[in-house]
């Protein structure tokens, strides 16, 4: 070990409960540290997070607050992985006699390591019963009484992302145990053909001497196995990757044969001696499904989902045809497990703090330090009552999307799209190893599926001020620290909302302020939060979407969860992964997801510009187009004199840079548009967005490809609301140069100025 | 259970470019990259760059910031979840353009 990664041996992690607040609500804080007994807590309002040394650096204020105090913290535990709990305190699952169980799986890790599929055991005691997947990928069942544990194991190997019926049959009596394992692989459920000569089958008979030992604190667990964990508590292991569709337990030795009736037909799971029959299609309505899987047997025994399992997937009777869960839930009864799901760290709070009545609206953090180790907890002050006549939109939606990628450790492509070879620190390596962080949705779960779900409920090391993404910039929340800079050093009145008021408040949230500005990446959206954002602009409301790749995904929260958004990520679009056949629904809101334009709402429709390309290894500028000489738009470029400009910026050197919007008329840019600017310089390693093109061919990079551009673009709307637009996440990182005295910053203020005076605007 | 054998493919398909690449190798390109690390360059210097970043992740090079604006060294990623990666050399390069530069002669080093 070198003595710089011993730097890893001691850090600070913490995450916060909510993430917009006003005054008077109350806002926790959970604190873990490695090798750290107590920590300084100080709050900071934050005003800007770019320390790249052409800029002025990062800058944060310091708040007089009760909470800053130190505080005692000690590493805590994290379960990582979903599963669901039943809570058995009446043993109903622990029968003394005979019984059976039984499962529709669709197993994506089968030779990873030992897997509980249905279980009440505890592993540390070895104590219970439980039917899973050996660590070589049979069906075992297994009993243990505390002294000895004894398994049946199947002759025939699990096939990966095949759909089985799998069972066992336990007759103490006898000391006979029976195993079930065959295929209901139908022509689109399963990665292979059913006429593929291929021995799905296994009916293993085996003996166990000995009776479970079943504790009545011990649950009964879908996808994983009670342990015990690093402090003593109850935690879960073996964790099932795969989808678990419907699903029981019996009171009674079940035959072949009625394993058997049940493969044939869900009508003939047994009704007498049922002791749980799990219907996981069971509690979808239009707006989706929860957490919770419905036992429509005689004791209501219903599991809760931990860490969102994936439900809206399809089951093992899938017909292809019916392609969302409100045409045919009855085959959509696949719940799809992932061990390395992580939603809520669910921390012990380490302080909590009230708003207070007097408290600025801004960017806030509370630092926590102990000696080196640092780390900022950030989240946002709205005004209770708004006053001034700018909002600044902070972008927490696409925040959580991003939220501890590890694109650069995990996917081969990321080199070749960023044009540059990753930067990495410190900080990178340790929230990549520890593995108990979660994933963004730029990431797959480790059975190589998609991950559709990211929460605010953990440290998002990646979503705070100062941090570099390994493209060598900042990106979304220490970007947008850039605007609030601006906002800052030019002595603008400006207040914070986030995506979450949006989303939850709508157009009324937006409506107190005459102008908006969204920020540089608002790439995630939910419908809310985009019919919020066009009533205001149809009701006389002025945004400045300050970014790039904005409104582009399809996402949903739920009005209870608000840390956790959804995205499905659909068969078009720049994207890390592609959703499964019939899963492009989400299950929160149980809205299709994708990409906006593939709604009928590209982001032109609303902005004027939509993504067209996107590039990382350096930044263009902008020239100016015919528009910016009509004497109509003088006021934009007053004291701009060059055509060219913004060969400059804290993002790789230019304005027109990482991800940019283009103008068409096609995709709904409102024809009276003013086409002010567009980019130029860009390499090569700005191709064009995959969504655009139908057929692939050589030359689609930005020296040969006129639409791989930025364009800056304005227009007004109904009622003198109106829409700038400069078409490019660099730009917002182009204000800070030169202490903010440059073009872009110049280009800004008239146009804000502009923005905040009342009447009609020039067209 | 099953052989992979687009991995067959892969191979085959490796051998034959890792040859055309070799040629494009030249004095004259490693110049360029010296010069132009990132950015536009010439078909030939981003023919080579293109292959070399498109390698698979278990031993792919990384840059380690020891602080955020450097010095730097040289990192070899695990291409395994949850292993660190680990340090290429003890060299330490005072900018991005020095790090970048010693990866690409690292890897056309490999190619050959």
């Amino acid at each position: 070990m070198t003595p710089e990664n011993t730097v890893g041996l001691k850090h600070i992690q913490g995450y916060c409960d909510r993430i917009s607040v006003k005054s008077q609500d109350k806002i926790q804080f959970m604190v873990s540290a490695q090798g750290i007994s107590a920590v300084d807590a100080q709050l900071v309002r934050l005003i800007h997070g770019d320390e790249h040394p052409q800029g002025p650096g990062f800058k944060e204020e310091l708040q007089t607050a009760p909470i800053n105090k130190r505080y005692a913290v000690r590493k805590q535990f994290t379960q990582v992985g979903s599963f669901a709990r039943v809570v058995d305190t009446k043993g109903v699952l622990a029968p003394a006699g005979a019984f059976s169980i039984f499962a529709f799986i669709w197993p994506t890790t089968p030779q990873m390591h030992q897997q509980g599929i249905l279980t009440r055991w505890d592993a540390s005691k070895q104590r219970g019963y439980g039917l899973g997947i050996s660590a070589d990928g049979f069906l075992e069942f297994w009993i243990g009484d505390g002294q000895a544990t004894q398994r049946v194991k199947a002759d025939t190997a699990l096939f990966g992302r095949c759909w089985y019926l799998v069972g066992a049959s336990f007759d103490p009596a006898k000391g006979e145990v029976s195993l079930y394992q065959e295929n209901v692989i139908n022509a689109y459920n399963s990665l292979y053909s059913k006429a593929l000569p291929f021995d799905y089958a296994s009916h293993t008979q085996g003996k166990i001497s000995i009776r479970p030992a079943n504790d009545a604190t011990t649950t009964f667990l879908l996808a994983g196995s009670n342990e015990t964990g690093p402090d003593g508590q109850n935690a879960v292991g073996e964790r099932y990757n795969g989808k678990i569709d419907r699903c029981g337990v019996i009171g009674r030795v079940l035959q072949r044969a009625d394993f058997d009736a049940i493969r044939a037909s869900l009508d003939n799971v047994p009704q007498q001696d049922m002791l749980a029959y799990w219907d996981t299609s069971a509690g979808y309505t239009a707006k989706g499904i929860g957490d919770r899987i419905v036992d429509v047997g005689p004791h209501q025994l219903h599991a809760l989902g931990h860490n969102k399992p994936v439900r809206a997937m399809t089951g093992y009777n899938w017909n292809g045809r019916d392609d969302v869960f409100r045409l045919a839930p009855e085959q959509y009864g696949g719940v799809h497990f992932h061990e390395d799901a992580i939603i809520d760290c669910q921390w012990t709070p380490t302080c909590e703090w009230q708003i207070p009545a007097d408290l600025k609206s801004g960017c806030y953090a509370l630092k926590v330090t102990a000696g080196e180790a640092e780390e900022y907890i950030p989240f946002f002050v709205r005004a209770a009552q708004p006053k001034a006549k700018i909002a600044v939109l902070m972008a927490t939606a696409s925040y959580l999307a991003y939220a501890n990628e590890q694109l650069s450790f995990c996917s081969p492509i990321v080199q070749p799209i960023f044009g540059r070879t990753p930067v990495l620190t410190e900080k990178d390596i340790i929230r990549v190893e520890s593995q108990d962080l979660g994933l963004s949705t730029y990431d797959g779960f480790i059975d190589g599926a998609g991950v559709c779900f990211s929460s605010y409920k953990r440290p998002i090391l990646n979503m705070r001020p100062k941090y570099r993404m390994a493209l060598a910039s900042v990106w979304q929340f220490p970007a947008d620290l850039s605007i609030i800079g601006w906002l800052e050093h030019q002595g603008y009145d400006y207040e914070v909302l986030t995506d979450e008021d949006l989303h939850r408040d709508g157009a009324a949230c937006l409506k107190p302020y005459t102008t908006v500005i969204a920020a540089t990446h608002p790439e995630y959206y939910s419908e809310r939060m985009m019919d919020g954002t066009e009533d205001y602009l149809a009701n006389g409301g002025r945004l400045i979407y300050m970014g790039g790749n904005g409104y582009y995904w399809v996402v949903s929260f739920s009005d209870e969860e608000p840390w956790c958004m959804e995205v499905r990520k659909g068969e078009s679009g720049s994207r890390a992964w592609q959703a499964m056949p019939g899963e492009y629904y989400n299950q929160t809101e149980g809205i299709r997801s994708g990409l906006w334009k593939c709604r009928g709402r590209p982001p032109q429709k609303l902005v004027g510009v939509g993504f067209s390309t996107e590039g990382f290894d350096t930044s263009g500028s902008y020239t100016k187009m015919p528009d910016a000489k009509d004497p109509a738009m003088s006021w934009i470029f007053d004291k701009v004199g060059s055509d060219n400009f913004g060969d400059f910026g804290l993002a790789l050197g230019g304005a027109a840079g990482l991800e940019l919007d283009r103008y068409d008329l096609l995709l709904g840019t409102p024809p009276h548009t003013r086409l002010l600017a567009t980019s130029q310089g860009l390499s090569d390693n700005y191709p064009r967005v995959g969504e655009e093109i139908y057929y692939n061919f050589p030359g689609q990079g930005a020296t040969q490809d006129y639409q791989c551009r930025a364009d800056m673009v304005y227009f007004t709307t109904a009622k003198n609301g109106a829409v700038f637009a400069p078409g490019s996440i660099a730009w917002a990182s182009s204000l800070p140069s030169n202490n903010f005295s440059n073009p872009v910053s110049t280009i800004m203020g008239n146009v804000l100025n502009a923005f905040l005076r009342e009447g009609p605007l020039p067209e | 259970m099953f052989q992979n054998k687009d991995l067959l493919c892969y191979e085959r398909f490796d051998h034959g470019i890792r040859e055309q690449i070799k040629k494009l190798i030249t004095p004259e390109l490693i110049e360029e990259h010296r010069h132009s690390t990132v950015g536009a360059q010439s078909d030939a210097l981003a023919r080579v760059l293109n292959y070399v970043r498109r390698a698979p992740l278990p031993g792919k090079f990384a840059v380690y910031a020891i602080k955020p604006f450097g010095p730097y060294r040289i990192l070899a990623l695990s291409g395994l979840r949850g292993k660190r990666p680990e340090f290429v050399g003890d060299t330490i390069y005072a900018t991005l353009d020095e790090v970048y530069h010693a990866i690409f002669l690292k890897r056309i080093e490999n190619i050959k």
